[in-house]
């Protein structure tokens, strides 16, 4: 609801004279996520089985909706609302049955970017700037065990705020005479603050380390994307 | 609008993208795990290399299974592919089972043993416990499960002891033959297995007890075949040897039937009165005379241990063949004694050749008389707490109750007819005298004068003449009888020390004595002849018309003189003293002096040439030769 009022105000701009745009692109982004990995460490050495870890937070896609607000060419302001997400997996697999330990986390980030025309012209532009927000992660661990046609399956979900800073670039190119351009964005997060990782059930109760350290996700990473923006 | 329809694919794009592509963990750590291989797997039954089991009666069935990764933790054997039973391996992996040819019953049969084990590969099905193995393996069975018939048996005992004899049982499924031995053992209360025999060859068809020497002993055979065990009929042997004594003199001879089964015999002990008399090893033997010691009469509370033991004893037992040993006849009357006693206030009656006396019958006394043979002859329907008899046995007075029992306190004494012993005259003392209580009658004299003695006083009344003749009163309070004797001709009385000559009805006191005898009394059966019977053994007879005297000395003092009784027809007067158990009694012939002593189980009494101790009596003259005192 608050998306749909925000495009309303945003398309409203657009009988100003200067120009605005939104966008939407999708991407890759890495991610740190060491307290998480420490985790599967922990677990997996005190587990019976001989547990592999097949997914370590691999770089997952990154898609993000921007937009900037009316102005001239030099100087672009807006926001954004970008997502992704990723995730782990300690695994055993034989032919009678599997035990997984997954670990999901999706976050979503929002706040407010900024950029700087280096080279404008009507064919190519190229701005420097960054992003700077807040992220909402929500973290599910689960575990699954399958014998057979038995199974039994246990979950738990946690989620955190963090803050982050993401400075970056963009180079626009314009298709053809239309108001579309196609957007390459590379840029790093840094999670600037994290939040612990609080259980949902118990706000009080938050993930920790075998050593009772609190486990915190961090989304630092690369953030490599391409995308259209439609400019008017 | 316009401007937000044409972006509304890139919106709805945004919002597929947002929904689908987040991202889901799909990795799999596959760990591959060796094939099971079973071709090695074997399942080895114990002792049974064939594939054909021979099953004929209740079998152990161990097995273990080899060639699997891990141990079988259960086990299921089907008989003809039905479910039989199931287990769990020892700890060292076998696997126990018992099958009888019984529940597979005769035929051919397939046995299957299934065995189950974890699959060991170490697989997640496998360290969840839920991953198994089964291998089974099948066996023929070639079972037999006949019942065989019960077999009889033979005794044989011609030979010295006791052979069982039976018919062979042939066949496959034979196991033994199981001979049963019951019993019951010197001493036991219930007869009770004693001793099995087995014999595993079907061809032994006897069995010889080298044991038995007669007692009461059940013998069965039984067969077992298969799982079969069928008992034979039980037949007994019993071998009851008659024992027998004769008393010769002073000796006694015991005799008894030869031992039958003499070959397991190896000693015979003889007990008298279960004191050991001998014992005999040089067999066979069936006598023995020894010294008579028994005792005289019949003591109901104290019989068990009077008589004789013959003991056989063999390899692991002893028999024992007892005798009960009664010195005398018994009895023909009485019933159930009182206090021990069966006749009371005995007398014999010369003209009527009959006893006459009270014989207890279901615990109370009666008045009877009985033939010389002891059998009852009459029996009166009242029964007097007194009794007096004259020498002569002419008057009879026994103190009766009143026909009118309602009046209680009257007694009367009665004349008895001696034939018929129903009461004469009916004599009122009460309207006779002023007495209150009723004094004791202890005899009568030859002239009818009635003798009575109470601890109160002495009293004579004269019943030809109507009237009390001679009274003497004393404290009731005494303990102490005074000592009270009439002559048989009623000539004389002795009194209290004193005594007197009476002389038309009035008695003139002659002589005063001072004894301490322990009785004194007229001799029933002489007119002159005052008996003082002193603690010291003697017996001092004093003629009381000159007052000369003599003395019968006896072996020892007398202590505890229980009772007096005198046979006016054989002379002899018996004193029975209470020494704990049993009586010593002295049996005194008056005229000749000489005595001899008895052993007795109850006190004495003399008539008619015979001596009585409660249920038994014998002629004096054979007691006094079996005396052995």
């Amino acid at each position: 609801m608050r998306t749909a009022l925000t495009l309303v105000v945003f398309f409203s701009l657009g009988s100003t004279g200067f120009s605005q745009s939104v966008s939407l692109s999708i991407g890759y982004a890495s991610y740190d996520m060491s307290d998480l990995k420490k985790l599967n460490d922990e677990w997996g050495l005190s587990s019976d089985l001989p547990l592999s870890l097949t997914d370590d937070f691999p770089g997952f896609l990154n898609m993000e909706v921007a937009f900037t607000l009316p102005s001239n060419k030099k100087l672009l302001v807006g926001g954004f609302l970008g997502m992704t997400s990723t995730g782990s997996r300690l695994a055993y697999n034989d032919y009678s049955g599997h035990q997984y330990v997954d670990q999901r986390l999706f976050c979503l980030n929002v706040g407010p970017n900024s950029w700087i025309a280096l080279n404008v012209s009507d064919q190519s532009s190229f701005y420097l700037g960054g992003k700077a927000g807040i992220t909402y992660t929500g973290h599910v661990i689960s575990s699954e065990l399958i014998i057979y046609s038995n199974s039994s399956s246990e979950e738990v979900k946690f989620s955190s705020i963090n803050a982050f800073i993401e400075p970056g670039a963009i180079y626009q190119v314009s298709i053809a005479k239309t108001p579309l351009r196609l957007n390459v964005q590379l840029g790093y997060n840094i999670n600037i603050a994290k939040g612990k990782l609080t259980l949902k059930d118990d706000p009080n109760a938050y993930l920790t380390d075998d050593s009772g350290n609190a486990a915190y996700s961090n989304w630092s990473g690369v953030r490599v994307s391409t995308g259209i923006s439609y400019t008017w | 609008m316009l401007r937000f329809a044409k972006l509304s694919p890139l919106l709805l794009l945004s919002l597929i993208l947002t929904t689908q592509c987040v991202f889901e963990p799909d990795g799999e750590n596959l760990v591959p795990i060796p094939m099971l291989d079973l071709s090695s797997v074997s399942i080895n039954l114990n002792d049974y290399a064939s594939d054909t089991i021979y099953l004929d009666a209740t079998k152990q069935f161990t097995f273990n299974v080899s060639g699997l990764r891990a141990e079988p933790d259960s086990f299921r054997v089907y008989i003809n592919n039905r479910f039989y039973t199931s287990g769990i391996p020892s700890a060292g992996g076998n696997c126990n089972f018992n099958l009888s040819s019984l529940y597979t019953g005769t035929g051919y049969h397939t046995l299957r043993i299934e065995s189950v084990a974890p699959s060991g590969t170490n697989s997640l099905g496998d360290q969840a416990g839920v991953e198994k193995v089964s291998v089974w393996r099948e066996w023929m069975l070639d079972a037999d499960a006949t019942k065989p018939e019960p077999i009889p048996f033979t005794f044989d005992t011609l030979h010295g002891t006791v052979t069982l004899n039976w018919q062979p049982y042939h066949h496959r499924t034979f196991k033994k033959y199981k001979i049963f031995k019951e019993c019951k053992r010197h001493g036991a209360s219930f007869p009770s297995i004693c001793s099995t025999i087995e014999i595993s060859d079907p061809n032994q068809t006897s069995w010889t007890d080298t044991q038995y020497m007669g007692e009461p002993t059940t013998y069965w055979v039984e067969i077992i075949a298969s799982d079969w065990q069928v008992p034979g009929p039980q037949q007994e042997m019993n071998f009851n040897p008659w024992i027998r004594y004769e008393f010769i003199d002073n000796r006694v001879k015991l005799s008894w039937q030869n031992i039958f089964f003499y070959k397991n015999v190896s000693s015979i002990s003889i007990r008298k009165n279960n004191v050991p008399e001998i014992t005999f090893t040089n067999l066979p033997v069936s006598e023995h005379t020894m010294l008579n010691t028994f005792d005289f009469g019949y003591d109901y509370d104290d019989y068990e241990d009077r008589g004789f033991k013959v003991i056989l004893e063999g390899a692991n037992q002893i028999v024992v063949y007892t005798t009960d040993v009664f010195v005398g006849k018994k009895i023909n009357v009485g019933v159930n004694p009182v206090f021990g006693i069966y006749l009371s206030s005995l007398a014999y009656v010369p003209s009527e050749k009959k006893y006459i006396g009270k014989v207890a019958i279901d615990n109370q006394f009666s008045f009877a008389s009985f033939d010389t043979t002891l059998t009852l002859l009459e029996k009166a329907n009242y029964s007097p707490s007194q009794i007096g008899y004259s020498n002569s046995r002419e008057h009879i007075y026994a103190q009766i109750y009143s026909p009118d029992q309602a009046i209680a306190s009257k007694v009367y004494i009665s004349l008895i007819d001696a034939k018929t012993l129903v009461p004469q005259t009916l004599l009122s003392l009460k309207d006779k005298t002023n007495i209150t209580r009723y004094p004791e009658i202890i005899s009568v004299t030859d002239n009818n004068l009635i003798v009575f003695n109470s601890n109160w006083g002495n009293l004579i009344y004269s019943q030809p003449s109507n009237e009390w003749i001679f009274t003497k009163y004393y404290n009731i309070n005494l303990s102490l009888r005074k000592a009270f004797s009439v002559s048989k001709d009623g000539r004389y009385i002795y009194e209290d020390n004193k005594l007197y000559q009476v002389t038309n009805n009035i008695a003139t006191e002659v002589k005063t004595y001072l004894t301490t005898a322990m009785r004194v009394m007229f001799r029933p059966d002489k007119t002159n002849e005052l008996m003082f019977i002193q603690r010291n053994g003697d017996i001092l007879i004093e003629n009381v018309e000159n007052f000369t005297a003599r003395t019968i000395t006896l072996a020892s003092n007398l202590i505890n003189l229980e009772s007096v009784s005198y046979d006016p027809i054989s002379g002899y007067l018996a004193l029975s003293m209470k020494y704990g158990s049993p009586f010593v009694n002295y049996m005194i012939h008056l005229d000749t002096g000489t005595s001899f002593t008895v052993k007795g189980l109850a006190p004495l009494t003399v008539a008619n040439n015979n001596v009585f101790s409660s249920a038994y009596y014998i002629e004096i003259d054979k007691l006094k030769a079996m005396s052995t005192l």
